[in-house]
């Protein structure tokens, strides 16, 4: 038996009419198990509402499990939808958001953070398709992150990283770029930050002392 | 759109997105976080106002793209990435490892094609119209596809 194809299957569960799917369903125990499960109402998650509030709306979307949250603006050079006083058109951005205890909030680029805290990068890349996150140092810097995302809109990076109690504050490098970092290129960040090819965010995180 | 609006949209929408996302990923928890992802997208890009057809075709594009992308994040399990022994393209699509090899190998044009012919079953006119391509640019892409598939099965089975 040749099924109708998923999409179809799925139009005809949104109520497009599809003559041909619903003779093959009356048939078909498998492709109508199929309608079956797409018909059933999805339960409602606890902060949906938050999660799909628009990023300029300064609320978080997805990835720390729906949690209410709020979005950063890193430093000067942090540029998202919500900030066009500083969006440099075209440019790439990226936004922070830290969890603090089980509560997502919203930094305003100052406020010390906390041994502890959680730290995660929304990125929009603005047609670079590879993104890097390093934590600078001696002798060189360690990768946090690499893959690709798309080019267009925002990416929630996968990763999370937790402040440690280190005195001093937390440095990241986020890069932009075309295709994955050679080790050459990594180490000429600090003297070619920016190329045709490249573009570089520095991330200042200051902490709180240990008390 | 008030929150009536979204939670009944997500009750209806999510659960395709959701079985979409499980057949490409074959992972359940996986497939739950580019699930929400798309229906997030879905939702802020005010897609509820497109015809039912554009509308179904903006899912399936958007989540077999964010599928690939989660796809080519995957790390390898255990401590080292084994080769693909297997060099039939249904094996390779079975298997959650080999798959995201076969992901970080194959251009993103051409996987977004075989994931929607191998796990949606679309045909090459369904395919056409889900990323907006002409038919004859899918079966280029589908011909590219198999003779890069091709030299990678040459590759492994050295």
């Amino acid at each position: 038996m040749t099924h109708p194809s998923f999409l179809k299957l799925d139009r005809h569960a949104l109520g497009v009419d599809v003559p041909e799917v619903a003779t093959h369903l009356a048939g078909c125990p498998q492709c109508s198990a199929h309608v079956a499960r797409i018909l059933q109402p999805a339960p409602v998650p606890h902060s949906l509402a938050a999660a799909v509030r628009p990023v300029r709306s300064g609320r978080s979307l997805l990835g720390w499990l729906l949690a209410p949250a709020a979005l950063v603006a890193a430093a000067l050079l942090v540029l998202l939808p919500g900030t066009p006083e500083v969006r440099s058109k075209g440019a790439p951005a990226l936004a922070v958001f830290v969890r603090h205890a089980e509560q997502v909030s919203r930094w305003d680029g100052k406020t010390p953070l906390s041994a502890g805290d959680a730290v995660r990068l929304e990125v929009a890349p603005s047609q670079f398709p590879y993104v890097t996150v390093l934590q600078p140092g001696a002798p060189e810097a360690k990768v946090l992150y690499e893959g690709e995302v798309q080019a267009q809109g925002t990416v929630l990076l996968p990763p999370s990283w937790t402040l440690d109690g280190a005195p001093g504050p937390e440095r990241l490098t986020v890069v932009f770029s075309h295709a994955a970092l050679s080790p050459t290129q990594r180490d000429q960040l600090a003297e070619v930050p920016r190329t045709p090819h490249l573009w570089t965010l520095p991330l200042l995180l200051p902490k709180e002392s240990p008390r | 759109m008030g929150p009536l609006d979204l939670d009944a949209t997500y009750r209806q929408y999510f659960p395709l997105i959701r079985e979409k996302c499980r057949r490409m990923l074959r992972d359940s928890e996986e497939a739950q976080d580019v699930a929400q992802d798309t229906f997030v997208r879905f939702f802020r890009a005010e897609r509820l106002s497109d015809e039912p057809l554009a509308r179904t075709a903006w899912l399936y594009r958007t989540a077999t793209r964010l599928a690939i992308d989660s796809l080519r994040r995957r790390r390898p399990e255990g401590p080292a990435a084994p080769e693909p022994r297997a060099v039939d393209l249904e094996a390779l699509l079975s298997s959650r490892q080999q798959l995201a090899l076969l992901a970080r190998r194959v251009p993103r044009q051409e996987l977004e094609l075989i994931l929607l012919a191998r796990f949606d079953g679309l045909t090459q006119a369904e395919s056409a119209e889900v990323l907006g391509l002409s038919e004859r640019t899918v079966r280029r892409r589908l011909g590219g596809f198999e003779q890069r598939l091709s030299r990678l099965q040459q590759e492994w089975s050295r």
